[in-house]
């Protein structure tokens, strides 16, 4: 049953990216699938909880296939011919080299005792237990999500105190609800394959603008981060956000380049499911609207562009007026006015530098970033080679900050927060960071001279 | 202008095509994968953090892994949790399922007790909802809301660790009861000191 249904997630995904664009390659629309279908079939979980619906096995399968059968029939009657013509893959392995397998190999054994710890163990972290699992496994245990027994005040007096649980983006807990209404023991099941979707995807992305080897240098340097390897193990999520955040703000970038519709739908539909995980998620948001405004203001791109970003707040306003009408508010820790406390800046920025020029959590992603930035710098200047991305990563950075510094952190101090969550909230960059440095020129240049002298032909 | 220009167009530049025997391209590719295979093997390590990534957080999980094959779910969860999980499971073994239990505070958990030489529980299960799963469908009341809440009038079962909470029962309790769960209501039994 578990294995049906996380094959029918896969497959709504598969059918919904297939929906936006028939030419996203096999590797884009089998990496995107799982989370796409799973963010879809969550979002309408939601809704279906609003209304009265109950969290149970059937209702979770008969949604599921629902989602996989209105999907799928849309896109035969969109694409007919096309999208089985786009099933086929095709083959091109002018590039092949064995530095691809030997790296493919790596990451295969890197992202094998990675996917065997994270099934292996059950949820055991701290954040997790106290929050997004204890919570799906309750709402399935309880067949209802707004009427939970630990969202009362009687039962929990602190749950509706700023930072509670109550007020979090619930994807994660509804997919867990879904995973344990179909009868699993642990939920490990949804981070292990959305993670391994997610190397499949961001590898699938990765190669529309670069090569073959270095897409997959990078997925492997990706992978290979430490703190982000070992959290993706874990039920939180925060590498979750980064896959989604991440692409969808690369997809983005890729539109500004080539404004290709598709890549600006996919870009918002991964960061829409992005804010669906995470309330400051926002950020990235934010970011792809910028960049969206900069290219109809300066490349006089269609200004109707800037509804689709726009449309990936589609997930937060829905939650927010659920959470509202159903009670599951907390205390706001948002500080609305604009304000000026110049220690807190400070604490702030010191916290930032710190994390992002340690070696320790990030491996070598933002060292090995600012080298190609700087042996970039010519190619940026003259051909403004990488700029929207590196745009992206600065401007996304900065939004995040600020964010920050407009939390009152009634409920922990901002020095625990910049020391022992911010950390995680970095985990949106590294993708960015690795897609950067192996998508500049001279970083790619090195690349194709590599498949030029050690390809087939 | 160049930003305009699709990626794929710079990424992939037409190969040019020439005639290239086996030998040549094993060679070649013999000299790439030896130069790629110390490279990857040698240039990430030289910082640290990569050598505890592969040593202590992929292959040793590994082996657990393989140690314990056909552990179940509470088994790898005391893996992970230690004494304090052992702890919930004697709960749940010792309750009703409509128990209301009165939980041990933080202080509690990290008290000492002259009768035992070594704390066995180490503060990861001292709040509320970490530990309502795994006692669900059993409720949980705690010590800020010992009094004030409608469920701490309705407490059936107190947790006592290091000898904690003792005071809580309307019976006395002997001083040698460090470690258990004893119901608020006629003590058929006191069960002794679980095995964290």
């Amino acid at each position: 049953m578990i294995a049906i249904a996380l094959i029918l997630l896969f497959l709504a995904g598969f059918f919904i990216v297939s929906l936006i664009s028939e030419k996203f390659s096999l590797t884009e629309r089998i990496g995107f699938g799982f989370p796409v279908g799973l963010g879809i079939v969550t979002f309408i979980m939601m809704i279906a909880d609003w209304f009265g619906g109950r969290i149970a096995t059937t209702n979770s399968m008969i949604l599921t296939c629902i989602v996989c059968a209105v999907a799928f029939t849309i896109v035969i009657a969109a694409q007919k011919k096309k999208f089985v013509e786009s099933l086929v893959p095709t083959f091109d392995f002018s590039w092949f080299n064995l530095l691809w397998v030997l790296l493919l190999i790596f990451l295969i054994w890197v992202e094998y005792h990675n996917f065997a710890k994270c099934m292996y163990f059950p949820t055991y972290d701290r954040d997790s237990m106290a929050g997004f699992d204890t919570i799906g496994y309750l709402a399935a245990q309880e067949h209802t999500y707004k009427g939970l027994s630990i969202f009362t005040g009687d039962y929990m007096p602190r749950m509706h105190n700023p930072g509670s649980c109550i007020s979090y983006l619930p994807m994660l807990q509804f997919s867990y609800a879904y995973i344990y209404s179909l009868g699993a023991e642990t939920s490990k099941a949804i981070p292990a394959f959305f993670y391994l979707s997610f190397i499949i995807a961001f590898y699938g992305m990765a190669k529309r603008t670069m090569s073959h080897t270095a897409a997959m240098f990078a997925t492997l340097a990706m992978v290979f981060t430490p703190e982000m390897i070992s959290f993706s193990s874990l039920s939180a999520t925060n590498v979750m956000q980064a896959a989604m955040a991440s692409t969808g703000l690369i997809y983005v970038c890729m539109w500004c380049n080539e404004k290709k519709k598709e890549l600006l739908v996919m870009g918002a539909l991964l960061l829409a499911i992005n804010h669906w995980l995470r309330a400051e998620g926002i950020v990235f948001g934010c970011t792809a609207g910028i960049l969206v405004l900069l290219q109809c203001v300066r490349k006089k791109a269609a200004w109707s562009n800037l509804i689709i970003p726009i449309l990936t707040l589609i997930p937060t306003i829905t939650f927010m007026l659920y959470s509202a009408s159903c009670n599951l508010t907390s205390e706001s820790a948002i500080i609305t006015r604009l304000y000026w406390d110049a220690e807190k800046a400070g604490i702030i920025y010191d916290g930032a530098w710190k994390l992002l020029s340690q070696l320790t959590f990030y491996g070598w992603a933002f060292l090995i970033m600012l080298i190609a930035v700087i042996a970039n710098g010519y190619y940026s200047v003259k051909e403004k080679d990488n700029l929207n991305v590196l745009l992206a990563f600065c401007l996304s950075l900065i939004l995040y900050y600020f964010v920050l510094y407009h939390v009152d952190y009634k409920w922990d101090s901002i020095n625990n927060v910049l020391a022992y969550s911010a950390k995680r909230f970095m985990f949106c960059y590294v993708p960015i960071a690795w897609y950067y440095t192996c998508n500049s020129k001279i970083v790619q240049s090195g690349f194709n001279w590599i498949e030029k002298t050690c390809g087939l032909k | 202008m160049a930003n305009n220009t699709p990626k794929k167009n710079k990424a992939h530049q037409p190969l040019k095509h020439r005639k290239r025997s086996f030998g040549s391209w094993f060679v070649r590719n013999g000299v790439l994968l030896l130069a790629g295979y110390l490279f990857l093997t040698k240039v990430p390590f030289i910082n640290p953090v990569y050598v505890w990534l592969r040593d202590n957080y992929l292959k040793s999980n590994m082996e657990i892994i393989k140690q314990y094959p056909d552990a179940t779910y509470d088994q790898k969860m005391a893996l992970k949790l230690g004494g304090d999980y052992n702890y919930i499971l004697f709960l749940r073994d010792n309750t009703p399922e409509d128990a209301v239990i009165y939980y041990p505070s933080g202080g509690d958990f990290r008290a000492t007790h002259p009768a035992i030489e070594q704390n066995p529980f180490n503060g990861k299960l001292i709040d509320k909802l970490t530990v309502v799963r795994a006692l669900y469908p059993r409720k949980v009341v705690t010590e800020e809301e010992y009094g004030k809440t409608s469920w701490s009038k309705k407490i059936t079962h107190v947790a006592i660790v290091n000898g904690k909470n003792r005071d809580k029962l309307p019976y006395p309790v002997g001083e040698n009861y460090v470690n258990g769960v004893l119901p608020v209501k006629q003590p058929v039994q006191q069960t002794n000191t679980p095995k964290p």
